[in-house]
């Protein structure tokens, strides 16, 4: 079974539905804002200079039930996507940090209410849903990517004929300040498998996407060819510096899809942006296409990392680029990209229509995603 | 119907006196415990991942599944709490500047299953699934799921429960009663004759369970906090929010096991919160 793409949403610092966050990937346009900048809980202390990219005019007030800015992105995206249609829906979903606001809330409010501490034990967003049937995943950054697995083995199973898989991470202090503490963040542009790149720019975002059975005609749907997962299991957040088991993931996905690697004909990479992910993530490309065969995208630059969301932003744009042929371009400030690889920048490169697209994404604890569309 | 798969447990810390038998685990085996996990930093993690990393390991010690095709998967709570806990407590004391990065990667949800995988060499996959009652039954589903679609050979689907002192004031300000301590860790691999156990099947949809003869089955329902039975020997209950319905999997087995009810009895666990339900069914070997 190879499940249809029907509907596709978003909410990033770039739009805030997909038809705009496509549009203005391909321009290659970026958002960024200094974190000082951001009505956020600053009570962390985190110094004025990181730079983030936050959703504007995003409401970030909790409710009693604890349903804050994350809560309110994952059902800006089911309105974008649940359209009217047959059967039972299933609902996949994915976050990170979400549980954040509520304990700054709570640190500096003794007398809050008592549901929001319930919400603290019982994890607020999907609690508040109300789903009959709801798989919530937890793996750090590749926390839809496992949805989407979640998604995909349930339609090879027959339990599902229609599924939405979402993921959203609102901009969380402890990740912004996690992060920075780690040293790890950019200093002003995050420039993926650039030599003068210098760290993540931290973002927040939703994405979600709608599976159905394919069409008997070939119609320009775009299919979920296969995937593939590994986990490094070795370091709590440094990826394994010889990148096998993320080779491993990306040759089972090739494998499931039936394809050989010089079937592909795009990337959109995992690419933070710092030093170490994104040596080793090329290393793993220039391995398996020694000759840079594959032209290789990250949108990291642009939208920033969503944490929990972005293994599904990043399959949302394998999606697009496979539908329209266009694979939009990674952020760039001039240095020269990491040797090896055929790094897409300054503006959108054409592909085949309906050619097969790679999505990768990685996390913390060394989990590994692969996803192949077309 | 599902294809049955072999289900071998293992419990929290390795005791001397027997193998397999159900475990809470009292506070003052913390040392223990961070010792038995064996993870990195293993104070900053907390009990979640240090028993959970301890199921792992002893559970690793006796596999031989390669460690491409081990997964593992641990059902969601408040685990990493006391973490989060800690680092913002730390951060506006003195300051993000001043806290100790490594106190950052044990705030994320995650990081108990990804502890553990390290801990068990299991290099398939490593997540967490499920926020309530019924995450339990999201793992064993899961991983059975992995088994059948060839992703790994052996699933550790490991049950975890922690209390620490943010779980306790947030339980005692919710007015919800506090999660005992417990890890479990339950195997799922292809089907074997020698398996003192199996899954016969789980899923959400009730009418499934009319396939299974109610004269050849032991019940177990759990509806809205209250729990009754019909196998000849008490469960052992207790506050486990996801990991509640992995206890009463294993207070089954281990009756079955000590007792020596007839052998080839299934026993059905039922699960019914307001309009949720679930359902897994077990042959006792």
């Amino acid at each position: 079974m190879r499940p249809a793409v029907a509907a596709l949403g978003a909410v990033t610092s770039l739009g805030k539905d997909w038809p705009t966050t496509w549009q203005a990937l391909l321009r290659g346009a970026r958002s960024s804002v200094l974190f000082a900048d951001f009505d956020t809980p600053r009570s962390l202390h985190v110094p004025d200079e990181v730079p983030v990219s936050a959703i504007p005019e995003l409401e970030r007030s909790l409710t009693s039930d604890g349903c804050g800015a994350a809560g309110r992105l994952v059902r800006s995206v089911l309105e974008q996507i649940t359209l009217p249609g047959l059967g039972v829906i299933r609902l996949y979903g994915a976050s990170n940090h979400s549980e954040t606001d509520i304990l700054l809330c709570l640190s500096q409010n003794e007398a809050a209410p008592s549901s929001l501490w319930r919400a603290l034990l019982i994890d607020a967003m999907p609690d508040s849903l109300s789903w009959n049937l709801g798989t919530w995943v937890y793996s750090a950054c590749t926390s839809s990517s496992h949805a989407l697995a979640a998604a995909l083995l349930d339609f090879a199973d027959g339990e599902s004929q229609d599924a939405i898989v979402v993921s959203a991470d609102a901009l969380s202090s402890i990740a912004v300040a996690g992060f920075w503490r780690a040293q790890a963040t950019t200093h002003k542009t995050c420039t993926p498998f650039q030599e003068q790149r210098d760290g993540i720019l931290i973002g927040e975002g939703a994405a979600g996407l709608r599976l159905r059975p394919p069409s008997r005609t070939s119609d320009g749907q775009i299919h979920l060819l296969g995937i593939g997962m590994s986990c490094d299991a070795g370091h709590p957040t440094d990826p394994d510096p010889t990148g096998t088991w993320l080779e491993q993931a990306i040759y089972d996905a090739i494998n499931w899809a039936g394809f050989s690697p010089q079937d592909l004909r795009g990337i959109v990479s995992h690419g933070t942006g710092t030093k170490k992910n994104d040596a080793i993530e090329a290393s793993v490309y220039h391995r398996i296409w020694p000759n840079a065969e594959v032209p290789i995208t990250s949108i990291k630059g642009a939208i920033g990392h969503t944490m929990g969301a972005a293994g599904l932003c990043n399959v949302l744009v394998a999606v697009e680029a496979s539908r329209t042929g266009l694979l939009p371009p990674t952020v760039s400030n001039g240095s020269n990209s990491i040797e090896g690889i055929d790094l897409v920048r300054d503006s959108a490169r054409q592909i085949e229509v309906g050619a097969p697209v790679l999505a990768v994404a990685s996390g913390f604890g060394g989990n590994n995603f692969a996803c192949i569309v077309g | 119907m599902p294809i049955p798969l072999r289900v071998s447990v293992t419990n929290g810390l390795p005791r001397r006196d027997s193998s397999d038998t159900f475990r809470v685990v009292d506070p003052l085996d913390d040392p223990v415990m961070e010792d038995n996990a064996s993870i990195r930093h293993a104070r900053y993690y907390g009990r979640a991942a240090c028993l959970a990393s301890s199921v792992a390991r002893q559970w690793s010690q006796r596999k031989s599944t390669r460690p491409g095709r081990l997964g593992l998967i641990c059902n969601g709570g408040p685990w990493s709490l006391q973490a989060s806990w800690d680092f913002v407590a730390r951060a506006r004391e003195v300051g993000a500047r001043y806290v100790n990065p490594l106190q950052f990667p044990p705030t994320l949800i995650s990081a108990t299953g990804t502890a553990a995988a390290t801990a068990a060499d299991a290099h398939a996959f490593a997540y967490v699934v499920g926020w309530d009652r019924f995450a339990f039954f999201d793992v064993l589903h899961r991983a059975g799921q992995a088994v059948r679609h060839h992703l790994a050979d052996e699933v550790l689907s490991i049950a975890i429960s922690t209390s620490n002192p943010a779980i306790s004031l947030a339980a005692k300000r919710a007015g919800l009663p506090e999660p005992v301590n417990v890890a479990l860790g339950f195997a799922l691999s292809e089907a074997s004759e020698n398996a003192d156990f199996w899954l016969l099947d789980i899923g959400y949809d009730e009418s499934v369970l009319a396939k299974y003869p109610l004269a050849q089955r032991y019940d177990a329902y759990y509806a809205n906090g209250s729990l009754s039975f019909t196998i000849p020997v008490p469960l052992v209950g207790g506050e486990a929010y996801g990991a509640t319905a992995a206890v009463l999997i294993m207070s089954a087995m281990t009756c079955h096991k000590a007792l020596q009810t007839p052998k080839n009895r299934d026993f059905a666990l039922t699960f019914r919160e307001e309009k949720h339900f679930a359902f897994a069914v077990f042959r006792l070997g």
